[in-house]
């Protein structure tokens, strides 16, 4: 029971003393003595009694005046509330007694009393001082736990509020109505299942479901589609609460917590914005496609919300940096309908950087062709061009200091109507490779410090994309030539396989040609020596005759096997391939129309003279027309026309006979392979040493019941002696 | 009095057509197998005209008509062959004609009446 009370007595009379020291020490008290007001107000201040009995009489100063003192006094502060029992003989004085009473004498005992009676009224004292004190106490716990508390809900960073089961808000803390200022309605908390902002949202929905299954709700990542706060994204909980109202029933109330997670979110999707576009940068090689896809990763939507981007890269003097690509919107209403479009299709980021920014960019967008015609010159004195020369970041608003003598931007970019934007250079091992510089025009919101930053990120991933294209660019430039090489090649090497076996034929030819030839010429001889001597000497159907004819004609077979394996190098002149198609027309022409042919003919104007061997290319234009005339059974069109095209001269030899099928078509040019009845096989063959020989080619077109064209390519500057050379000449412009 | 022609033919069918035609259209033709035959027809009869195969069994007709030339640089040679590759030949150029053989003569038969025309006979 706590320390042993300490009871002081004020009171001149010893008699008193020993009296109440006797009984009071009995009880458990320790007895403090003073004989006059001023060393009983000594002894209370510095024994501090538990409480003072103090008698009213005493010399000098009454017990009244003593109370005065002790509880005006300021020398008495500290102890100026001890309770203090005033002790009189002067009972029928009421109003002494009630005017102490209310100066705070906390009881009044008149003289003579009982010292049971001073026990009990000291006992009731301390007791209900005690109660007092911790009354005190507890107040105080409970006033600083609720502030604790109240602190706590109202500066938690977190929006806490509670509702009761009809959905009316009972509290909401500070961040909560930060955060949603629309719960707040004229001043006062809104019901959230009634309120016409809330009541389709998902406050309402939460608290609904805590109030009909008494479970909690919880839900991640959801957009705020409430009130003004379009733009939230928000993490929520809410749980039920059983309280009792005064009455003593029990209740369901919500409490929930809800929390703003937009910005980490935002920090979340950019990192994954980030990471998308390094994953898809590493899917394509093209420059193009690569430079495409930064862009549109600059500009899509929620995060790095730039509405334009641009980018341009270094040229090879490293002078200025070339417009290279562009995507943006290229005016208010071009903007708005992008963001409707993109907005219906609703696609989440991923689909949208591999859907968009992989494809090809559209060339003729306005902002494209813009930014195509803009070059930025690294000379140029400007704000602009100076960050660029030294690699750093460019942010220019409308804040941004620059002196009228220095431009923000060289007016080589006035097209691009730039306001507020970032510029950043694109910088590989120490080297301008080129920059971005995007902007929000037509949203015209402030272009914030983390999203450059997101974009100097992703510029770095750029620059190493763009010396990978370059890379791949002049890899696959290599691998054009050498598959240019390769085909060049493996033409040669069918071209060898050609003329080695036309060699081998031709060699074996003459030789069976030779041998043939002197039997023939006794046969065929004789035979005529035999017509002539016979009475049949003219008839058609003498023997003799038909034997001498047949001889003639295999001799002419023979003859043209021989001229073929024997064909010797052109020996050019310098001439003009129109006047060899006249001279040749010119020639045939009657033989043609008598076969009921027409002939077409469109010789190139002004064109101009070359070297070639007259007669070895009037036989092949001879051996060309012979063929399209002896492909007509009854008659058709032959057009024949020249024309004359980087440096290559094209004789063309077109017919609409029967054509020749694709089945036949590999051997025409073979020696010996022929579909007339009284052909050598030669013809073709021959032509296409002829034109080989001379650094052209020639090149069929035909197909059956298609016609047949024929065209043989000279190039200009054949030069005797340097074939080779000339047949790379042509295929490389035929290829 | 008909003119002479050396007709030097390795292959008998041939010598008997060539000698039948030239002597129907009215010369005097001595006909030899090889180059001896030929050598001594030269020496003996001094033909106006001589005919050469090029390719002669043993040797070549070419080197006959440098031998024959060396006896009588006069007599005009006709080149007979069924080879037209060596029209072009340096020494198939020192002949007066190169004829490339066939069973139709007019070529050789112009090429003879044009050394020896027949109505000077």
């Amino acid at each position: 029971m706590g320390k042993q009370k300490t009871v002081l007595l004020v009171d001149d009379e010893q008699i008193m003393h020993d009296l109440a020291s006797a009984y009071l020490e009995r009880e458990g008290y320790s007895l403090r003595s003073a004989y006059t007001g001023l060393s009983g107000l000594e002894a209370i201040k510095s024994v501090k009694p538990d409480i003072v009995l103090l008698d009213y009489m005493l010399p000098q100063m009454n017990g009244e005046q003593v109370f005065e003192q002790l509880r005006r006094n300021p020398e008495y502060e500290d102890v100026s509330n001890t309770p203090v029992i005033l002790l009189t003989a002067r009972g029928s004085d009421d109003s002494l007694k009630t005017r102490l009473l209310k100066q705070g004498i906390v009881a009044y005992l008149q003289k003579p009393f009982g010292l049971r009676e001073l026990s009990e009224v000291i006992n009731n004292i301390i007791t209900l001082r005690d109660i007092r004190h911790s009354h005190r106490l507890l107040e105080f716990e409970v006033k600083s736990t609720k502030q604790h508390l109240s602190s706590i809900f109202q500066n938690a960073p977190v929006g806490i509020f509670s509702c009761n089961q009809r959905g009316e808000l009972i509290e909401v803390n500070q961040h909560l109505k930060n955060l949603l200022p629309d719960l707040i309605s004229e001043n006062k908390l809104i019901n959230v299942l009634e309120s016409d902002q809330f009541m389709n949202s998902f406050f309402a929905e939460g608290v609904r479901t805590v109030l009909e299954t008494g479970e909690s709700w919880k839900k991640e990542l959801i957009p705020c589609t409430c009130g003004h706060m379009q733009d939230l994204i928000l993490n929520v909980h809410f749980v039920p609460v059983n309280v009792a109202n005064e009455f003593g029933d029990r209740m369901s109330n919500v409490v929930g917590i809800i929390e703003d997670v937009t910005e980490w979110e935002r920090k979340n999707f950019q990192l994954r914005l980030l990471s998308q576009v390094t994953t898809a940068m590493q899917q394509t090689m093209e420059l193009k496609k690569l430079l495409h896809l930064l862009l549109t990763a600059i500009t899509a939507g929620p995060a790095l919300g730039f509405t334009r981007a641009m980018i341009f890269l270094i040229n090879d003097s490293a002078t200025e940096l070339k417009g290279a690509m562009g995507v943006g919107p290229s005016s208010h209403e071009d903007a708005l309908q992008t963001w409707n479009r993109l907005n219906k299709l609703n696609l989440d980021m991923e689909e949208y950087i591999f859907k968009y920014g992989l494809s090809l960019p559209e060339n003729n967008e306005a902002l494209n062709l813009t930014v195509l015609s803009c070059s930025i010159p690294l000379y140029a004195d400007s704000a602009l061009t100076n960050a660029l020369r030294e690699k750093r970041t460019y942010l220019h608003t409308q804040n941004t200091n620059h002196t009228s003598m220095q431009p923000a931007i060289p007016p080589d970019l006035y097209p691009l109507q730039l306001d507020e934007f970032v510029a950043l250079p694109v910088v590989s091992n120490d080297n301008l490779l080129g920059a971005i510089i995007a902007d929000n025009k037509f949203n015209n919101q402030i272009i914030q410090e983390d999203r450059v930053h997101l974009l100097s990120l992703i510029a770095s991933q750029v620059a190493n994309g763009i010396e990978k294209a370059h890379s791949y660019e002049q890899l696959r430039e290599e691998k054009q030539k050498l598959e240019h090489v390769l085909s060049e090649l493996r033409r040669t090497q069918v071209r060898l396989i050609h003329t080695e076996k036309l060699a081998a034929i031709g060699e074996m030819a003459a030789h069976v040609a030779h041998e043939i030839r002197n039997p023939l010429v006794t046969i065929g001889g004789f035979a005529r020596q035999l017509q002539k001597h016979s009475e049949f000497a003219m008839n058609e159907l003498n023997p003799a005759r038909i034997i001498a004819d047949e001889v003639l004609r295999l001799e002419k077979i023979l003859e043209n096997v021989l001229n073929f394996t024997k064909l010797p190098d052109p020996s050019p002149g310098e001439n003009n391939i129109n006047s060899l198609v006249r001279e040749v027309i010119a020639q045939i022409e009657p033989e043609l129309h008598e076969s009921g042919i027409i002939l077409e003919v469109h010789l190139q104007e002004d064109c101009p003279n070359q070297h070639f061997d007259w007669g070895q290319l009037k036989q092949v234009m001879l051996n060309l027309l012979k063929n399209s005339q002896q492909s007509f059974e009854n008659g058709g069109k032959i057009a024949v026309s020249t024309q004359l095209e980087n440096q290559i001269v094209l004789i063309r030899v077109e017919d609409n006979g029967p054509g020749i099928g694709s089945d036949m078509l590999t051997d025409i040019f073979n020696p010996f392979y022929t579909t007339k009845k009284h052909g050598t096989g030669l013809g073709l063959a021959i032509s296409q040493r002829i034109i080989h020989s001379h650094g052209g080619d020639i090149r069929v077109k035909t197909g059956l019941g298609q016609g047949t064209r024929f065209d043989v390519l000279l190039p200009l500057n054949f030069e005797p002696g340097n074939v080779e050379n000339s047949h790379s000449i042509v295929n490389a412009v035929i290829v | 009095m008909k003119s002479k022609i050396l007709l030097v033919e390795d292959e008998q069918s041939q010598r008997m057509l060539y000698k039948q035609v030239l002597s129907e259209d009215g010369y005097t033709v001595f006909d030899a197998k090889d180059g001896v035959q030929a050598l001594n027809i030269v020496r003996l009869h001094s033909p106006d005209l001589a005919i050469l195969d090029i390719r002669l069994s043993g040797e070549d007709g070419l080197d006959l008509m440098g031998q024959l030339l060396q006896i009588n640089n006069n007599m005009p040679v006709i080149l007979h062959s069924a080879y037209s590759a060596w029209k072009d030949n340096f020494r198939g150029k020192m002949a007066d004609a190169y004829i490339i053989k066939s069973s139709d003569l007019t070529e050789l038969r112009n090429a003879v009446n044009k050394f020896l025309p027949l109505h000077a006979n």
